[in-house]
C-alpha cells in the first residue's frame, strides 16, 4: 500500500498558494508548498530516483518571478520528469494555453477558479499519474526479470517466442530435447511467466534495445 | 546781270528746295545743298566745312568738273589750313556775316578781311551756315577771281538755302532719332513681355499671387495667379470686400482686425488664413502685406498672397499621424496597466474564493472540522484586505505618489504648455491669451501640474469646438490667490458642462464628450490635491471658468499645517 498522493502547489503568491493547500486538504491529500519553480525543481531533481517519494501532480502558476510556469515545464522535460501539471494564470490567453497544452500541461484553469474545477483537475491527474506509474512500475520489474536471466536463457528466449518447437531448439544448438525441456522451465520460471503467452506478451513489452 | 541773275539764282532755289524735300537721308541734302551753291554762285568749288570738337574738318565737298558737272566727294577730310578755318569759322559764327578771303587787297574795303591769307589756292567766300542748333558748319566757296564783287542777294539766298537744308537735316535727324527710339520701345516692350511671362510662371510655380491696394478707391490689382488662387476671373480692379467675402467665416474676425490694426498703424501685416473657393474648397493661404510710403498722402499696400494648402495639408498629416502614435502609445501603456491591475487583484480575490469553498468543505464534513473552518475563514479576510490594498496602492499610484516637489516657475510652465498647443490652438482657430502675472515660484512637480493645465486647455479647445460666428475665446491667468497661494485660471467661452452641478465634473467616469473617459478632472483633481492645493470649476454667464491654487515655495510650512 502507497503512502498517501502527494500534491505540489507552486505559485509566488501566498493567498492562491495556502488556499489550494486548503482546497487539497478537504480531500485528504498531502500538499507541499512552493514559493518559486526553482525550489521545487531542485527538491524534485534530487528525489528523482525514490519513485515513492514524488509527488503525482503539480499545480503551477504560469507568472511568476524568475522562473515561470512554461519554462519550469521545459525544465522537468529535460530532466525526464513527466508528472502531469495544472497551470493556473490570472490571464490566460489563447497562444499561452495552446503553448502549454502541446508540451503535455495536464489542465489549465484561470483565477479564480470554481473549487470543482481544481479538484476534479487534480484528481483526473493523479488517475493519469498512477496508470503512468503502474506501466513505469511493471515495465522495470520485466527488465530486472530479463536481466536474471543468463545469455543462453536470453538465447532461447528469443527461439521459444519466435515459434520454434522444442526439437527444433535442440537440433540448432546442437542439445538433447530434454535439456531444452530443462532449461525451458527455468526460463518460465525466472520470467515469471505461467504460459507461453504471457511470455510472448513480456517479450513483446521489453525494450527492443534490451533483447 | 543783277536782274537776270537774281532770276537765275531763284530759278536754282526753288529747284534746290524742291530736290531738298525728295531728299531722304543727310547725305543727299548736302550734295544737294553744295550743288546748288556751286551753280547759284556759278563757282568751281563748294565746301562744307565743320567744326568737331575745336577740329576743322570738311565734311563734304562739290566740284565743278571740266565738262561742267557737278561731283560730289562725302568723307571728311582735315582743311589744308587749320588756323586760318577757324578764325574764318570763329568770325563767321561769331558775326553770322560771310567773309571773303581774297587774294589782293583791293577787295578788302569790301568785308572784313583776315590778314592776308596763307595757304589758299584761291578767294574764298564763307557763309555761315544757319540751322536750328548753334551753327557749327560754315559753307566755303571759291570763287574764280579776287575781282568778283560781293553779291549779297546770292549771299542771302544761299543764306535761305542753308536754313531750309538745316531745316531738313534737323528734321532727317529727328526722323532718325525717332525710329531708333522707336526700334528702342519695341525692344524694351519685347523684353518686357518676356519678363512678364516669367514672372506669371514664376508666380505659377511658387503658387504666390501679388497684389497692390489702394486706400483711397479700396481695389485691388493682382496678379493673374493671384485670382487663380481665389479661384475668380481675372479683372483690372478688384474690389477688396470682394475677397474678404471668400475667407473662412472662423478666420473672418481675426482677419478683419488684423487688417484694421496693420492699416491704421500703416505697419507691415503678416497673416495665414484659410479661404472657402470654388464650391467650398478650403485653402490656406499666406499674406504679406508692406505699405508703400510715399509723398502723396494716399496709402497704398503691395504684397503677396501663398497658397500653403498643399504644406498645411502635410503638417496636418503629420500632427494627426503623432497624435495617433501618441494615443496608441497611451492605450498600449493602459492596456498593459490594465493587465497588471488584473493579475495584482486576481491574487487575492483566488484567495478570497477558495478559502471560502475550502471553509464549506470543512464545515460540511460531519463530524464538521470548525478548526480549519476557522483557519479558512480567517485567510479569507485576510486575502480581503489584500485586495483593497492593491486598490489603494493603485490610487496613490494616481494621485500623489511619484511627486518631486520642488521650486517651479508657474508662469514659464503655463508659457511653455500654451507653446506646446498653441499648433492645435491655430487650426482650431483659438486665440490663447495668457495673462501671467506669478512672481514667486511654487512648489510642486512640474511635469504634473503642466498635466493639469495641458488637461484643462485641452477641454476648453474641445467645449470651443461647437461655436460658430464669435470669436472663440481662451484665458488662461495666474495671480497671487493670498500669500500662499497661486491661483491659475482657464477660462472659454465654450459649449460648458450644461446643466451639470459644478462638482459633478470630478466624478470619476464623468464626461460630457462623446468619447471622453471621464478620468481626466479626477486626475487633475487629485494631482491638484496632491500639493496641497484646491480645483474648481465655476460657470459664469457666457464663460466656464476653472481654477486651482498652488502652494508658494515659502509658504509650504503654513500649507502643512493646514494639511
Amino acid at each position: 500500500m502507497e503512502s498517501s498522493p502527494l500534491v505540489y502547489v507552486i505559485d509566488d503568491d501566498i493567498s492562491v498558494r495556502e488556499s489550494v493547500a486548503d482546497l487539497l486538504a478537504t480531500v485528504g491529500l498531502e500538499v507541499r508548498l512552493f514559493s518559486s519553480a526553482t525550489e521545487m525543481i531542485e527538491v524534485l531533481a534530487k528525489n528523482a530516483d525514490k519513485a515513492a517519494a514524488l509527488p503525482s501532480c503539480l499545480i503551477l502558476d504560469i507568472r511568476m518571478p524568475g522562473v515561470g510556469g512554461l519554462e519550469a515545464q521545459e525544465r522537468l522535460a529535460k530532466l525526464q520528469v513527466y508528472i502531469p501539471i495544472v497551470f493556473m494564470t490570472a490571464h490566460g490567453d489563447i497562444a499561452m494555453t495552446v503553448k502549454a497544452m502541446k508540451s503535455g500541461a495536464h489542465n489549465f484553469l484561470s483565477k479564480p477558479f470554481r473549487d470543482q474545477d481544481m479538484l476534479d483537475a487534480v484528481r483526473s491527474a493523479m488517475i493519469h499519474d498512477r496508470i503512468r506509474r503502474e506501466s513505469e512500475r511493471g515495465r522495470r520489474e520485466l527488465r530486472e526479470r530479463y536481466e536474471s536471466l543468463t545469455a543462453h536463457e536470453r538465447k532461447l528466449l528469443s527461439m521459444v517466442t519466435g515459434g520454434l518447437m522444442n526439437k527444433q531448439i535442440a537440433a540448432k544448438l546442437n542439445l538433447s530435447e530434454i535439456t531444452i525441456k530443462v532449461h525451458r522451465g527455468q526460463l518460465m520460471r525466472k520470467m515469471k511467466a505461467n504460459t507461453l503467452v504471457e511470455l510472448v506478451k513480456m517479450e513483446a513489452r521489453l525494450p527492443k534495445s534490451d533483447r | 546781270m543783277t536782274g537776270n541773275g537774281h532770276r537765275t539764282q531763284l530759278l536754282e532755289m526753288v529747284q534746290a528746295s524742291q530736290q531738298l524735300s525728295r531728299d531722304t537721308n543727310e547725305t543727299e541734302v548736302v550734295a544737294t545743298f553744295l550743288k546748288s551753291a556751286i551753280s547759284m554762285a556759278k563757282v568751281n568749288r563748294a565746301r562744307l566745312i565743320g567744326n568737331d570738337g575745336g577740329k576743322m574738318l570738311v565734311e563734304c565737298e562739290a566740284r565743278r568738273s571740266h565738262n561742267d558737272e557737278i561731283v560730289v566727294s562725302h568723307g571728311r577730310r582735315p582743311v589744308e589750313s587749320e588756323g586760318l578755318f577757324r578764325n574764318v569759322f570763329d568770325t563767321v559764327s561769331l558775326t553770322y556775316m560771310p567773309v571773303f578771303l581774297g587774294t589782293s587787297s583791293s577787295e578788302r574795303a569790301q568785308v572784313w578781311v583776315n590778314p592776308q591769307p596763307d595757304g589758299i589756292d584761291s578767294p574764298m567766300l564763307c557763309v555761315p551756315l544757319l540751322s536750328s542748333d548753334e551753327s557749327k558748319e560754315m559753307l566755303c566757296l571759291d570763287t574764280h577771281s579776287d575781282s568778283i564783287p560781293l553779291d549779297w542777294s546770292l549771299i542771302s539766298h544761299l543764306n535761305i538755302l542753308s536754313a531750309q537744308a538745316a531745316v531738313k537735316r534737323e528734321n532727317l535727324r529727328l526722323r532718325a532719332r525717332i525710329a531708333l527710339e522707336n526700334r528702342t520701345i519695341e525692344e524694351v516692350e519685347v523684353a518686357l513681355c518676356a519678363n512678364k511671362k516669367e514672372l506669371a510662371h514664376m508666380q505659377r510655380m511658387s503658387q504666390t499671387g501679388s497684389w497692390r491696394w489702394r486706400a483711397d478707391t479700396d481695389l485691388l490689382e493682382a496678379s493673374s495667379e493671384f485670382f487663380r488662387i481665389y479661384e475668380i476671373p481675372c479683372e483690372r480692379h478688384i474690389q477688396s470686400a470682394k475677397l474678404i467675402n471668400l475667407t473662412h467665416p472662423d478666420d473672418l474676425p481675426l482677419v478683419r482686425i488684423a487688417l484694421v490694426k496693420a492699416i491704421a498703424a500703416r505697419r507691415v501685416f503678416k497673416l495665414e488664413f484659410r479661404i472657402v473657393v470654388g464650391f467650398g474648397e478650403i485653402k490656406y493661404v499666406q499674406v504679406e502685406g508692406h505699405p508703400q510710403t510715399d509723398d502723396t498722402e494716399d496709402l497704398q499696400y503691395i504684397g503677396v498672397t501663398v497658397d500653403v494648402t498643399e504644406r498645411r495639408n502635410a503638417e496636418n498629416a503629420l500632427q494627426a499621424a503623432r497624435a495617433e502614435l501618441a494615443r496608441a502609445h497611451r492605450l498600449s501603456t493602459m492596456g498593459e496597466m490594465a493587465a497588471s491591475i488584473v493579475h495584482e487583484v486576481y491574487q487575492p480575490l483566488t484567495g478570497i474564493i477558495t478559502n471560502a469553498e475550502a471553509c464549506l468543505r470543512w464545515l460540511s464534513k460531519s463530524p464538521e472540522e470548525t478548526t480549519r473552518a476557522r483557519d479558512s475563514a480567517r485567510r479569507v479576510a485576510r486575502d480581503a484586505r489584500r485586495a483593497a490594498d492593491v486598490f489603494r496602492g493603485l490610487r496613490a499610484v494616481a494621485s500623489n505618489s511619484g511627486i518631486t516637489k520642488v521650486p517651479v516657475d508657474l508662469d514659464d510652465a503655463i508659457r511653455e504648455v500654451a507653446f506646446l498647443l498653441q499648433g492645435e490652438l491655430d487650426r482650431a482657430n483659438i486665440r490663447l491669451r495668457l495673462q501671467t502675472a506669478v512672481a514667486k515660484p511654487v512648489l510642486g512637480d512640474r511635469t504634473q501640474i503642466q498635466q493639469v493645465l495641458e488637461n484643462l486647455i485641452r477641454n476648453s479647445m474641445d467645449a470651443l469646438l461647437p461655436v460658430v460666428g464669435t470669436q472663440k475665446s481662451l484665458i488662461v491667468n495666474s495671480t497671487s490667490h493670498d500669500s500662499m497661494f497661486a491661483m491659475v485660471t482657464v477660462q472659454d467661452n465654450g459649449c460648458g458642462f450644461g446643466e451639470h452641478s459644478a462638482e459633478e465634473l470630478f466624478d470619476a467616469l464623468f464626461t460630457t464628450k462623446p468619447n471622453g473617459m471621464g478620468m481626466g478632472l479626477k486626475v487633475c483633481r487629485s494631482i491638484v490635491e496632491a500639493h496641497g492645493g484646491l480645483l474648481q470649476a465655476e460657470r459664469c454667464e457666457e464663460e466656464t471658468v476653472f481654477r486651482f491654487t498652488l502652494p508658494y515655495l515659502d509658504g509650504t510650512s503654513v500649507n502643512d499645517v493646514r494639511s
